[in-house]
């Protein structure tokens, strides 16, 4: 039975990451590709392997039973992504819905800089985050945000004239 | 010892005014995260016209020097490096904040550098009639070797699953190799976009890895950075004493940075990982690196800041600077009507025993000014986790913004900061990918470059190559047969 939540997603993104540099190496010279192609193949293999035994817990758990020593699993074995896997279903949709908004938050802070500039950007995401996300008061929001964009402002703008930060 | 004749000169009223403006001017540079000693003395630069070239080498050099002890500062406290040669900082400095210890750290990592500066600036002197030889025993093979040689490191800081280790190894070479390869100069793993043509900026990455995951950890556990522990207020001594305490691996250290400094092309930020690998690999108990030991930030801080003296040797005995502080360094002496080269050591001696004087002073006067303000700004670990994020973030994207103007390089520290959330919270390890991410493009251009010099036989017939083939193979050896050791040990005791 396969499994999917973020540890496995995450797993299957570093195996699609080194499967994608290895079929771009087959493209380039052997002698010049030598090192990127050694390494990407190894890449492959070894992430695919912990995918593998991330998505299937049934592999997963016959390769704990039949390692007999509990210490070589510590040390070699996956059992870390046991731990992980367990960890993920301990946490709680509060927790997850909380990591995604903040992954949103940093999204909307980059955009702003895109279409405004890193100093507007600073403050307006700045107030959006402590007055929404971290729910604080008004006077903290305000004197805050303020406080870092003007500080954020004097260095760099004023201070060493970088013009693009406005 | 030639600098000591001009010691008088430095020690004048108006030079020491000049040297703690520029001392404290490379703190706040040094604090700012993406900006580093040759962005501190390329803004300083126009500033200098007016002076004379001995005001303008003192407010250089001590700008230049005291950069890096404000980098280490952001290490330790909140994760996020000042520059990429302060990253290994991070490694012991942070976990060491996170026990209460920041005091501690910082006051270890102020006199490890300015004692490594000074020892640094000392073999500078004394080294200036013999540098060429010294410089020259260097080449590809060797390089190719002390790659490798760092990339061992990762089976030894990796804690938890080596599997998974490995793994983010691999990531991090991967990442390495984008960009242009190093025979034909043509693109590669680019995708068709421009920005990658240059590579993944290191700088970006390791803001990414260390400060934005750091926030994002901070911001899902809502505690303070040193939030079940006691912060240690009265650290400061303790820190200075550790360094005396692990004296030989800060000397040590001081003689991998001096060296590798020398070697231009070569940079700090490779340095301060060899010198933490080498401490890794020789320390007796390697477990308790990564997780707060003391050496490492001795190590680091000693290694940075003592390869300014080997980076100054190649820049003034030759006019080739050893990396982009120096360039900047030569243009602004060539401004004053000083041209870096054999003249330097000829008709203007005396101003290059005066630039050492001027750099070992200016080096304890930041360890001055560092003991002094960096305990103060412990406070910052015991700040609420959901009030500390938002402004790593707002720091970190500003710090990977402000180096180049690059949007590219605001997306890359958020992808690396996600990346690096995930690999914290799934056991794999980001020291890993930081150290092959430095160490990947020096393995591959100097394996080319040893291959069409030497051809193959060149990486087993060079004594220096040689023996650090030895050391590879043995430090392996070693951590293999005393994990082993531990096992049985265990094993017995549970049998018991």
């Amino acid at each position: 039975m396969i499994r999917i939540n973020e540890n496995n997603v995450f797993s299957i993104a570093i195996f699609l990451f080194g499967l994608l540099i290895f079929s771009a190496t087959l493209d380039l010279r052997d002698d010049i590709a030598l090192i990127p192609k050694i390494m990407s193949f190894c890449l492959v293999l070894f992430s695919g392997w912990q995918m593998i035994y991330d998505l299937f817990p049934t592999i997963r758990e016959k390769i704990n039973i039949n390692s007999k020593r509990q210490e070589k699993k510590e040390e070699f074995s996956l059992s870390d992504s046991a731990a992980a896997q367990e960890e993920d279903e301990i946490e709680t949709k509060e927790l997850v819905k909380k990591r995604y908004f903040f992954i949103g938050w940093m999204i909307l802070f980059i955009t702003l800089v895109y279409f405004t500039s890193m100093i507007w950007g600073i403050l307006i995401s700045m107030i959006l985050y402590l007055k929404w996300i971290s729910k604080e008061t008004w006077k903290m929001t305000i004197l805050y945000s303020a406080s870092v964009a003007l500080f954020i402002y004097l260095v760099f703008v004023v201070g060493f004239e970088i013009y693009y930060f406005m | 010892m030639g600098f000591l004749s001009q010691l008088g000169n430095v020690l004048q009223l108006d030079m020491m005014l000049f040297l703690v403006a520029g001392v404290l001017y490379g703190l706040i540079i040094g604090i700012l995260p993406g900006l580093g000693g040759s962005i501190a003395m390329a803004l300083l630069i126009p500033l200098t016209f007016s002076l004379t070239p001995e005001q303008a080498i003192v407010l250089l050099i001590s700008a230049y020097g005291s950069s890096n002890f404000g980098g280490s500062l952001t290490s330790i406290l909140i994760n996020t490096p000042g520059d990429a040669s302060n990253a290994a900082t991070a490694f012991d400095g942070f976990p060491l904040a996170k026990k209460g210890k920041a005091g501690m750290a910082i006051a270890a990592a102020m006199v490890a550098s300015a004692l490594g500066g000074l020892i640094g600036l000392l073999v500078l002197d004394l080294m200036i009639p013999v540098a060429r030889k010294l410089i020259l025993a260097f080449s590809y093979p060797e390089f190719f070797m002390l790659a490798i040689f760092g990339l061992t490191i990762i089976a030894v800081v990796t804690t938890g699953s080596l599997f998974k280790g490995i793994i983010s190894g691999l990531i991090g070479l991967m990442f390495a190799y984008i960009g242009t390869d190093p025979i034909m100069g043509s693109d590669r793993f680019t995708f068709g976009m421009d920005y990658l043509w240059d590579g993944i900026p290191l700088l970006a990455v390791i803001i990414g890895m260390f400060g934005i995951t750091e926030a994002f950890s901070l911001f899902s556990q809502n505690k303070a950075i040193a939030h079940d522990v006691q912060v240690n207020k009265g650290g400061t001594w303790q820190g200075i004493k550790s360094v005396f305490q692990n004296f030989w691996l800060f000397l040590r250290s001081c003689f991998i940075g001096i060296y590798l400094g020398m070697i231009p092309g070569v940079g700090g930020t490779v340095a301060s990982f060899m010198a933490y690998g080498t401490a890794v690999q020789m320390a007796k108990d390697k477990e308790k690196f990564g997780k707060g030991a003391i050496e490492g930030v001795i190590a680091v801080e000693a290694a940075n800041d003592s390869k300014e003296g080997g980076n100054l040797l190649p820049t003034l005995a030759f006019g080739i600077p050893g990396g982009a502080s120096m360039a900047v360094l030569i243009g602004g002496l060539m401004i004053h009507g000083l041209t870096p080269g054999p003249d330097m050591l000829t008709n203007n001696l005396d101003i290059t025993y005066f630039l050492i004087a001027a750099a070992i002073v200016g080096k304890f006067v930041a360890m001055f000014f560092g003991l002094l303000l960096g305990p103060k700004l412990v406070f910052v670990t015991k700040i609420r986790g959901s009030i500390m994020a938002p402004a790593i973030i707002t720091v970190s994207l500003v710090g990977a913004y402000g180096t180049d103007g690059k949007f590219g390089d605001i997306m890359v520290a958020l992808l690396f900061g996600l990346i690096g959330y995930y690999m914290m919270k799934y056991g794999y390890s980001r020291i890993a990918l930081i150290i092959a991410l430095v160490l990947g493009k020096l393995m591959e251009s100097s394996y080319h470059q040893t291959m069409a010099t030497f051809g193959p036989e060149g990486f087993v017939t060079r004594p220096i190559a040689l023996t650090l083939v030895v050391l590879t193979i043995a430090s392996l050896i070693w951590h293999f047969i005393k994990k082993m050791k531990q096992k049985n040990q265990m094993k017995g005791e549970l049998a018991a």
